[in-house]
């Protein structure tokens, strides 16, 4: 084309620049993106299309400056394919409007080179927008995971429950430190160990059956309680909650098992157990005292005045023989007096008829009157009112027991009963200063000492929701205090 | 109860056993009334019992079934071993069963309850001493 046409075709060009831009505008804005700065994307829409009208014009062109329109475009919207769609098609049909017929079908290929540059340059930017993009989501998603998986991680390691993951074969993926203090073998150990290695021999086939039922897929969750051999050899009780994880599709991944150590509980239960045996036997040993009591007393005795009366009753000389009646009359009450002494010890009278503070002062004037090197200090507060027959039966009888304590073993030279009442509570403290000794911590230790009368006194305490406390060391003297609320406290939940 | 009449009646010469003094006390009264027994000896335990059967012959021993050191029917052996011919009279508080097996596989004369003593000691006594002089 000639210089002078090029010139036309310029201005020609420019003339239409505004229409044109304004058009195309239109195409991008219609394809359903509406800029914030709608002012701004005209001016550049402006520029590129005086930038397109240049490239139309000039003698000699370089797609690069095309492209680069292309990929401005694309930063401006590069999700929007229509928006290259009507990009095109707005120039196409515009910028050669108004132009000769013959000039423009000189243009044309340049117009379509020129369109096809801005595709490409479209096109590209989108693609690396779109990497751009897939990068940063990337990133966050990486970030979002680790976050998400140290928070998982944390779980899992530091939970109190034992976990390992197992794969469908049933090998140890991994587990966390709290299983690894349950069952004394380390990671790497349980990892190479069948899960029959570490457990008791008797229970090996019930683990069998119980990790068959969920690998299978034939349950999704169990439970099992089980025996471990721990590494040092003991026996460990735990329960194993066991739940498979699948995949979306459905396919079984791996398994989830939770392992709680049992033991702790079923060692407290046991010593319960010895300990309640140790207090049966106790009572037992009791009824068995009171048996040859009756035997050796009562009974006898009655063997005897029968044999009196029988001389009595055969005698010739009924006379001579009175006496005899007489020693029958005299055991008879004799009878009855031992088996008012045994109901006494049974179920003291006292306390049934005047309460707690008499039969405090009345078994401590007992106490006294037996041991007379003992001095006995009994001291009830005023504001003392009388509680519940069940309360006072309880204390009565822990005082019971704790003077037992102090005449059989404390050598003392002066025992104190204090009954007090405050602030909705009473408190009975039995004092000495004999001999003291070293309370052991356990109940199974208090059973296995064979103290049996700390023992009961726990009970009972327990039995009215009190507290017992036992102070006490060797050359120190004891003290049992125990403080129980006057009303029955509300059951605590669970 | 003249000696007329003693000597007509052969005395039954018996030592009792038995733990508890005030009910050995009421039987030996409750024996005075019988002409034809006469306590020569009272022992308070197993051990006591065998010396005096040892010691005194008696025609009859009548022996507290429960004492505490040696339980009756093992005293009642022992005798027996010892070819101490006395024939024994077991006196207890209890009847059950066991109790009366055991006393009678030890090789006891007979078998009284104590609470029955009042009729029926003497009667028992005389039995198991007329039962030895076949």
């Amino acid at each position: 084309m000639e210089q002078a046409d090029r010139q036309d075709v310029r201005s020609r060009l420019q003339a239409r620049e505004q229409a044109v831009a304004a058009r195309w505008l239109e195409a991008i804005v219609d394809t359903g993106f509406v800029p914030a700065n709608l002012t701004e994307v005209s001016r550049q829409v402006a520029s590129w299309t005086a930038q397109v009208g240049d490239l139309l014009a000039a003698e000699a062109w370089a797609p690069e400056a095309a492209r680069s329109v292309g990929a401005a475009l694309g930063r401006l919207h590069a999700r929007e394919a229509e928006t290259l769609a009507q990009t095109l098609a707005a120039l196409g049909q515009e910028i050669l409007v108004g132009m000769p017929p013959g000039r423009a079908a000189v243009l044309q290929p340049r117009l379509v080179a020129i369109l096809a540059a801005i595709a490409a340059g479209f096109l590209q930017q989108a693609q690396a927008t779109l990497l751009e993009e897939q990068e940063l989501a990337r990133d966050a998603l990486a970030v979002a995971l680790r976050r998400s998986e140290a928070r998982y991680r944390a779980i899992f390691q530091h939970s109190a429950l034992g976990i390992a993951l197992l794969d469908m074969h049933g090998r140890i993926l991994e587990t966390n430190a709290a299983l690894h203090t349950i069952l004394g073998y380390g990671a790497a150990e349980l990892r190479h160990v069948p899960a029959v290695g570490i457990t008791h021999p008797e229970d090996v086939a019930k683990t069998l059956r119980f990790y068959d039922e969920i690998m299978s897929g034939r349950r999704d969750q169990g439970q099992l309680v089980k025996r471990y051999r721990h590494q040092d050899g003991q026996i460990v009780y735990a329960r194993l909650s066991m739940s498979l994880v699948r995949e979306d599709g459905g396919e079984p991944q791996f398994a989830i098992t939770l392992v709680e150590d049992l033991t702790a509980r079923r060692r407290a239960e046991a010593e319960r157990l010895d300990a309640f045996r140790g207090l049966t036997a106790r009572v037992e040993a009791e009824r068995l005292r009171l048996a040859r009591e009756l035997h050796d007393g009562p009974m006898q005795t009655l063997l005897g005045a029968l044999g009196y009366l029988g001389a009595y009753e055969r005698a010739t000389d009924q006379a001579a023989a009175r006496p005899h009646l007489q020693t029958a009359r005299r055991l008879v009450a004799g009878v009855v007096d031992m088996l008012r002494t045994l109901a006494g010890e049974l179920r003291p009278p006292v306390l049934e008829r005047y309460g707690l503070a008499a039969a405090l002062r009345s078994h401590a004037s007992e106490i006294q009157a037996a041991h007379p090197e003992l001095e006995m200090h009994v001291d009830v507060a005023p504001g003392y009112r009388p509680l519940p027959e069940r309360m006072e039966l309880a204390l009565f009888r822990i005082c019971q027991e704790a003077l037992r304590n102090v005449v059989d073993h404390a050598r003392a030279r002066h025992a104190w009963l204090r009954l007090d009442m405050e602030a909705g509570g009473v408190t009975l403290e039995v004092r000495d200063d004999g001999a003291g000794f070293a309370p052991p911590v356990s109940l199974r230790d208090l059973a296995r000492q064979g103290h049996f009368g700390l023992l009961s006194m726990e009970e009972r305490t327990k039995a009215i929701a009190g507290d017992l406390t036992v102070r006490s060391s060797p050359g120190q003297g004891t003290s049992i205090t125990v403080v129980a609320p006057r009303r029955r406290a509300r059951r605590a939940k669970g | 109860m003249g000696t007329e009449v003693t000597d007509r009646i052969t005395t039954i010469r018996i030592v009792i056993a038995d733990d508890h003094p005030v009910a050995r006390a009421g039987f030996r009264t409750l024996l005075t009334t019988a002409p034809d027994i006469e306590v020569v000896g009272e022992a308070e335990n197993g051990r006591q019992a065998m010396h005096m059967v040892e010691e005194l012959h008696p025609d009859v021993l009548v022996l507290d079934m429960s004492m505490p050191d040696i339980e009756g029917d093992e005293v009642a052996r022992r005798l027996r071993a010892a070819g101490l011919a006395a024939p024994i009279l077991a006196f207890s508080a209890y009847s059950d069963d066991e109790r009366v097996f055991a006393a009678v596989d030890s090789g006891v004369a007979g078998y009284l309850l104590k609470d029955e003593a009042g009729e029926a000691l003497a009667a028992a006594i005389r039995a198991v001493a007329r039962g030895s002089r076949a």
